[in-house]
């Protein structure tokens, strides 16, 4: 059961907007008015030129509501359910998803856009100054995938990512980390220490062996509320400096074949718990690359296996959309390990990719670009792709 | 800052005092004084005001105008007006003003007499002025771009240093040109800054606010020069606003205001309230409080109100001021003499009259220039000018008695001057009007006592043999008037009499027809016509919108509602448009025109439905616009017949209702709902209605209890109404103890979707009598989509744009109202129709609830079948159900009880909730064949 998610084209620029964090109304290129609800023509100068603009949300609260009653049967099972009407400082009236939070109308809130259930952006007002325990707002989590008292599946416990992602779950209130580990035989200080952890199950887990994965499906699938799949292969090597396709077959077969075959066993149980009120499945995280956008030849095939698993996560993102669960993607840029060593800095590090990851969790982002360099690479493909790939190929 | 008193022209005051406080607000238009044309409040600093008038003055000299140009600025009391006239100033421009509510003669008149170069004027007067124009004269319309101004073109005629020609209405009917000189400006302005007592200003924080209009010299002169000298703000309202007076005075910081005489009793009569106590306002100057009014206008809010005397021709050359004590409050006392003022009071021969007697007011200076500071002559009237300073002395025409303290007090004016809210009109010139109007034989107009106006015009007509001393004939006499003169000069009440009564000399006797019209008044031997002199109706005459004197509504039909429905849309259309044809005894053939109103016909519109009925027709219309759609279909169903492009047309509300269907609707009702309504789970427009309501309570202070009155009574109606759905009384109780649905809306705050249908004829009233069936009149329509975008929150309707003309055009007031049938998805929306419709003023909604009782026998009928809150909502059909009520009602074939002798009643349309408001508003006026 998911809210109503039909949109025009028009109103997905709110959703690609949100899915990033970001909250952006339509403004007009000539007469500078702010738009809401989206448009394809600017409502007063009548001209197709219009920006999507990040908006501060400021505004005030004319009235608020709670719904008791509703049409509609997601939140049929969700009523009371609070909705607000906002005047946004930018100038339109906006109907919100209004937070516990909020003081009675009239009174000053922030707007921000969030992903809601459906995957698609809607608008929610937040208390203007923060007030604590924001995140537990009931209406909130229905947007978000926030681990507090939910239970992970980290697939691959013996990378620096992984480690440092299962530490910050614990520290954001997980209930329950299950973390996988491959090649039970080579065991570091590091993951020692990481098993030591409370609330922390180590898990046997092979992707590339589908008959691992089916297990370990069978044990825990039914009870995973958040996967976040860490493994890769990372090799450094464009086309012309290696002879074979060994080293590509193996970043293959762990990031694109292992994905393939986690969503196969995975995917089912976590469908079926989706939505489910309170205790359901509500996310599969991919730890993709920033290479995954365009090629970046001096790791020519491990953006090669990072594109293929980017494409097959989106397979994946519109399968789980039916049933509310939300598949976050991670562009990551360089990270500080073995495998980016020949790579000038900035370099994210292991713990600074794990908190972007416990954060877009908890503020409901889809696509995360964590870091200087990400986040560049990201404005300069935006802009225009195939600029990038010239800059890249020179 | 000290007072800027030193400079010799307007605009050198203006730049010494723009340079020493640019950064102070220099003007301040708040934002129910500018609603017309800007969003919100105007605040301009003097810095932000010198570099708008260096930058039009560059323009204008760039167009060669200068020294001894005249350019006429017919801008309101806009932002423009003000800096039109600064830049004009620094050039030596001699400006205009023009009263843009003058009739086409006079604005020719004006325009032509006073040799413009150049006529300014803003987008919504411009086809009047255009008009008013001879093909010569330049028109520059104001928009929001710089466009080029034309070349200056006329010649300069204009007296060495005069800032203005100022148009007064005289006594004799041609208006006069009041030459005034950049030093009269400054002497009024150092004269006032300067009186002292009550009238202190500080110079650090004064703000002035004036509702008066820039074409009066008040405001032209007095308000404007003492905020330019002292370096305060002027708030500049466009008009007096008496509900948000006080308001307005509050939120702008006035610490001064400027009043006529009819806007303390305006004030005084609204309710007391807490917020009456204004006391950072300093004192209020102006002229002509009612003596009964002064004292208790200052005890209740803490004001003093300083009378003065002065006239466009005295400027401050004569000029007298009760600024300090004894005032004698509630004697028209206006002060004593200033020094260097010499003043003589005389009788008709020009004899000094004994002390403490009345006579008329001479004045001058004393000392060398007996003129010092008056103005400086009637332009292109020198016999005039020479006749006013007869003797050496200025003839003011008004009558004054001098007490035994030297005080002066006001008796009345000698001349023949009708004084309504500030305007003077001369009596003559009235006449004049009359007097061209061929069943006129002779009049005699005076002045008769208003409460609201002060003095209202009266007109005593002496008629053409023949002619019916009707109510009729007065209406078409004031029409008359109203095209040939200033709304506000057309006589407001007619008397007819067989002759008028004159004097030995054979002149009109003025003083006895004044005390014959009170008579008149008093007796109820005259026809008010007041109401149609009002701002939109004189719109009307100048558009003239043709009625529907010739079109009529009939043979009301409704196919009974039921809950869910396992018919199509299409079995509802037929089964109307079957009844329709048995109501009206036509044959199928003879319906040649088909509107539709429907939510549920898809895949089909109205043209599937003609092929489905059988229908040929030759005018076909689809309207799917909800609770509009009656109202919409209805207006241009009126005009195709009219137009003869029908000879009867079929009006039809039909919706059908399945078990799922108002669910599934919902969503692909508009792509804002879908895009931005739906996915918030609110399920239809209850939440929307959730907000507007619970921000209607706490803003007006409306309680639950007053929406549940309206229903409780709605319901009491429906039980009369043997096609209501719902058919069991509805206790207060039940209604605020109900179902929760979207706080504060519960359950019977809300509609029941059914199914259901509604129709009507619209035909030629010839065709109606020929036919034998009962009809209706329509007296006026009107209709408006996305009205007031710019609300935060829908708080109001177009009605509120509409109703001077809904009124106008159907000639009747609220008052003559006998019934309303609101469209009352939610209760909220009832009481706001009633605001917006001028049953009450916005707000007090809530307190007319608790004055009225609503049955059909009530003090106020409302919804008489019980509205859609007690009927159902049948889709389309909900917007039909007030429309056929009415003529139920008013055909004497009610269903409903009866509104006792009902002869007026009007229908209300609203709806399509797109998004977060109601987009559509309409109204019909409806009454009796014989009313």
């Amino acid at each position: 059961m998911i809210p109503p998610s039909a949109r025009s084209r028009a109103a997905l620029g709110l959703t690609a907007a949100a899915a990033l964090g970001r909250f952006e109304l339509q403004v007009c290129g000539i007469c500078a008015a702010v738009q809401y609800p989206p448009r394809e023509i600017c409502h007063r100068c009548l001209c197709d030129s219009l920006h999507w603009r990040e908006q501060s949300g400021g505004g005030e609260l004319i009235a608020d509501t709670f719904v008791q009653h509703s049409n509609d049967m997601y939140f049929r099972e969700r009523v009371p359910w609070r909705l607000g009407l906002v005047r946004l400082d930018a100038g339109p009236t906006a109907v919100v998803h209004l937070h516990g939070g909020c003081a009675p109308a009239p009174s000053r809130v922030r707007v921000g856009a969030r992903l809601d259930k459906s995957g698609q952006g809607v608008l929610m007002a937040f208390p203007f100054d923060e007030v604590p325990n924001m995140p537990d707002d009931r209406q909130l989590r229905e947007m978000t995938c926030d681990p507090k008292l939910r239970k992970v599946l980290v697939t691959d416990g013996k990378t620096l990512v992984g480690q440092a992602v299962v530490r910050a779950l614990i520290a954001a209130g997980t209930d329950l980390v299950w973390v996988g580990y491959a090649e039970a035989w080579k065991n570091s200080a590091e993951f020692t220490a990481m098993a030591a952890l409370p609330r922390v199950v180590l898990l046997p887990l092979e992707l590339i062996d589908s008959q691992s994965v089916m297990k370990a499906a069978a044990d825990i699938g039914a009870k995973v509320d958040i996967l976040i799949n860490t493994a890769e292969v990372h090799r450094t090597h464009g086309i012309a400096s290696q002879s074979g396709d060994e080293a590509a077959r193996s970043e293959m077969d762990v990031n694109y074949f292992g994905l393939l075959r986690l969503a196969q066993e995975f995917g089912p149980a976590m469908r079926s718990r989706g939505a489910e009120g309170q205790a359901s499945a509500v996310a599969w995280v991919n730890l993709l690359s920033v290479y995954a956008l365009s090629n970046f030849p001096p790791h020519g095939t491990f953006s090669a296996s990072k594109a293929a698993a980017l494409s097959l996560s989106q397979c994946l993102r519109a399968e789980m959309r039916s049933v509310g669960v939300r598949v976050v993607n991670v562009f990551p840029g360089p990270i500080d390990d073995e495998w980016s060593q020949m790579l000038p800095p900035p370099k994210l590090t292991a713990d600074a990719l794990a908190r972007a990851v416990v954060n877009a969790l908890q503020c409901g982002i889809e696509d995360v670009y964590p870091g200087d360099v990400a986040q560049e690479w990201l404005m300069r493909w935006r802009e225009n792709p195939k600029i990038l790939e010239k800059e890249l190929s020179a | 800052m000290a007072a800027n008193t030193g400079s010799h022209s307007i605009s050198a005051v203006f730049e010494i005092t723009a340079a020493a406080s640019a950064g102070r607000d220099f003007l301040h238009i708040p934002a129910e004084a500018c609603r017309d044309y800007a969003d919100g409040s105007i605040t301009l600093t003097y810095g932000e005001a010198a570099a708008r008038v260096a930058a039009l003055a560059s323009r204008l000299r760039a167009a060669g105008y200068g020294s001894g140009h005249r350019v006429a600025l017919a801008l309101d009391n806009r932002v423009e007006f003000f800096v039109f006239f600064l830049a004009l100033a620094n050039l030596q421009v001699s400006i205009v003003p023009l009263n843009a509510g003058m009739s086409v003669a006079e604005l020719a008149y004006v325009v032509g007499h006073s040799d413009v170069a150049m006529v300014v004027t803003h987008q919504g007067h411009a086809p009047h002025i255009r008009a008013a124009l001879p093909a010569a004269t330049m028109l520059v319309v104001l928009d929001t771009s710089d466009q080029a101004l034309p070349r200056a073109a006329g010649s300069r005629i204009a007296g060495n240093g005069e800032a203005a020609l100022l148009y007064t209405s005289g006594t004799t009917g041609t208006p006069k040109g009041c030459m005034l000189s950049n030093e009269y400006f400054v002497a009024i302005g150092r004269l006032y800054t300067e009186l002292g007592g009550y009238c202190r200003f500080d110079g650090a924080g004064d703000r002035l606010a004036t509702p008066l209009p820039v074409t009066h010299m008040n405001a032209l002169a007095v308000s404007f020069m003492a905020m330019l000298m002292m370096g305060g703000c002027l708030i500049q309202l466009d008009r007096f606003h008496p509900s948000t007076w006080w308001r307005s005075i509050r939120a702008s910081r006035a610490t001064a205001f400027h009043y006529l005489g009819v806007m303390p009793a305006m004030l005084l009569n609204k309710p007391v309230s807490a917020e009456d106590n204004v006391r950072e306002v300093r004192f209020a100057f102006g002229a002509g409080v009612d003596p009964r009014h002064q004292a208790a206008f200052e005890e209740r809010f803490g004001v003093p109100l300083i009378e003065a005397w002065a006239m466009t021709e005295t400027g401050a050359g004569a000029w007298i001021t009760a600024n300090r004590e004894p005032r004698h409050l509630g004697q028209r006392c206006f002060g004593k003499a200033p020094p260097g003022l010499a003043c003589r009071i005389v009788d008709d021969n020009g004899n000094h009259v004994s002390p403490g007697s009345a006579g008329e007011l001479l004045v001058k200076r004393e000392g060398a220039d007996a003129q010092a500071g008056f103005f400086s002559g009637y332009y292109k009237d020198d016999s005039a000018t020479a006749a006013a300073w007869a003797d050496g002395w200025f003839h003011t025409g008004d009558l004054v008695r001098v007490g035994e303290d030297g005080s002066f007090f006001f008796v009345d004016r000698s001349k023949n001057v009708i004084r309504r809210s500030g305007e003077n009109i001369a009596a003559v010139e009235v006449e004049s009007a009359l007097q061209t109007e061929p069943d006129v034989l002779a009049s005699a107009v005076c002045p008769v006592t208003d409460n609201m106006r002060g003095e209202e015009v009266f007109a005593f007509v002496v008629l053409r043999a023949g002619v019916s001393p009707s109510l009729d004939t007065a209406a078409r006499l004031q029409t008359h008037c109203l095209q040939l003169l200033a709304y506000y000069k057309a006589p407001a009440y007619f008397g007819f009499r067989a002759e008028l009564p004159q004097t030995a000399s054979q002149k009109l006797a003025r003083a006895q027809i004044k005390t014959l019209a009170a008579g008149a008044i008093r007796s109820a031997q005259a026809f008010d016509l007041r109401y149609s002199k009002k701002r939109a109706v004189r719109e009307r005459v100048r558009s003239t919108v043709r009625d529907y004197a010739d079109v009529v509504l009939a043979a009301p039909v409704t196919v009974p509602y039921v809950r869910y429905s396992i018919r199509s849309a299409h079995w509802f259309v037929a089964q109307t448009l079957s009844r329709l044809i048995k109501e009206s005894g036509l044959h199928k053939a003879d319906i040649d025109g088909l509107s539709l109103g429907s939510f549920t016909l898809a895949p089909d519109i109205a043209i599937g439905l003609t092929q489905h009925l059988g229908v040929t027709a030759r005018w076909l219309d689809h309207v799917p616009l909800g609770g509009a759609c009656g109202i919409v279909a209805m207006r241009r169903a009126l005009r195709a017949v009219q137009a003869g492009d029908a000879e009867v047309v079929a009006c039809i509300g039909a919706d059908t209702n399945h078990v799922d269907s108002f669910r599934q609707s919902l969503g692909n009702f508009s792509v804002f709902a879908r895009d931005a309504v739906f996915p918030y789970g609110s399920g239809g427009p209850n939440a929307s209605f959730a907000f507007l309501t619970s921000h209607y309570m706490r803003t007006h202070g409306a309680t639950r209890e007053d929406f549940g009155k309206i229903c409780v009574a709605q319901r009491d109606n429906a039980l009369g109404y043997p096609l209501a759905l719902f058919k069991k009384k509805l206790t207060l109780e039940e209604y605020l103890t109900a179902r929760l649905i979207a706080d504060p809306i519960r359950l019977f705050d809300c509609v029941m979707p059914c199914a259901g249908a509604e129709g009507f004829l619209v035909m030629r009233r010839q065709r109606a009598e020929e036919l034998g069936i009962p009809y209706v009149r329509v007296r006026s329509t009107a209709e408006r989509h996305n009205a007031f975008p710019d609300d935060p929150i829908q708080s109001r309707g177009g009605w509120v744009l509409d109703r001077e003309h809904l009124y106008g055009a159907a000639g009747v007031e609220p008052a003559d109202i006998d019934f309303v049938e609101t469209y009352d998805d939610y209760p909220v929306m009832s009481v706001i129709q009633l605001e917006d419709l001028g049953f009450c003023a916005k707000g007090e909604g809530p307190d007319f609830i608790r004055r009225h009782s609503f049955m059909t026998t009530g003090s106020f009928p409302l919804n008489t079948s019980g509205g859609q809150l007690s009927v159902g909502q049948a889709g389309c059909a909900a917007g039909f159900l007030g429309l056929v009520e009415s003529i139920r009602q008013l055909t004497g074939r009610n269903l409903a009880p009866a509104v006792p002798d009902a002869r007026f009643g009007i229908a209300v349309g609203f709806g399509m909730i797109t998004y977060d408001r109601g987009l559509c508003s309409g109204a019909a006026i409806i009454s009796r064949a014989d009313a």
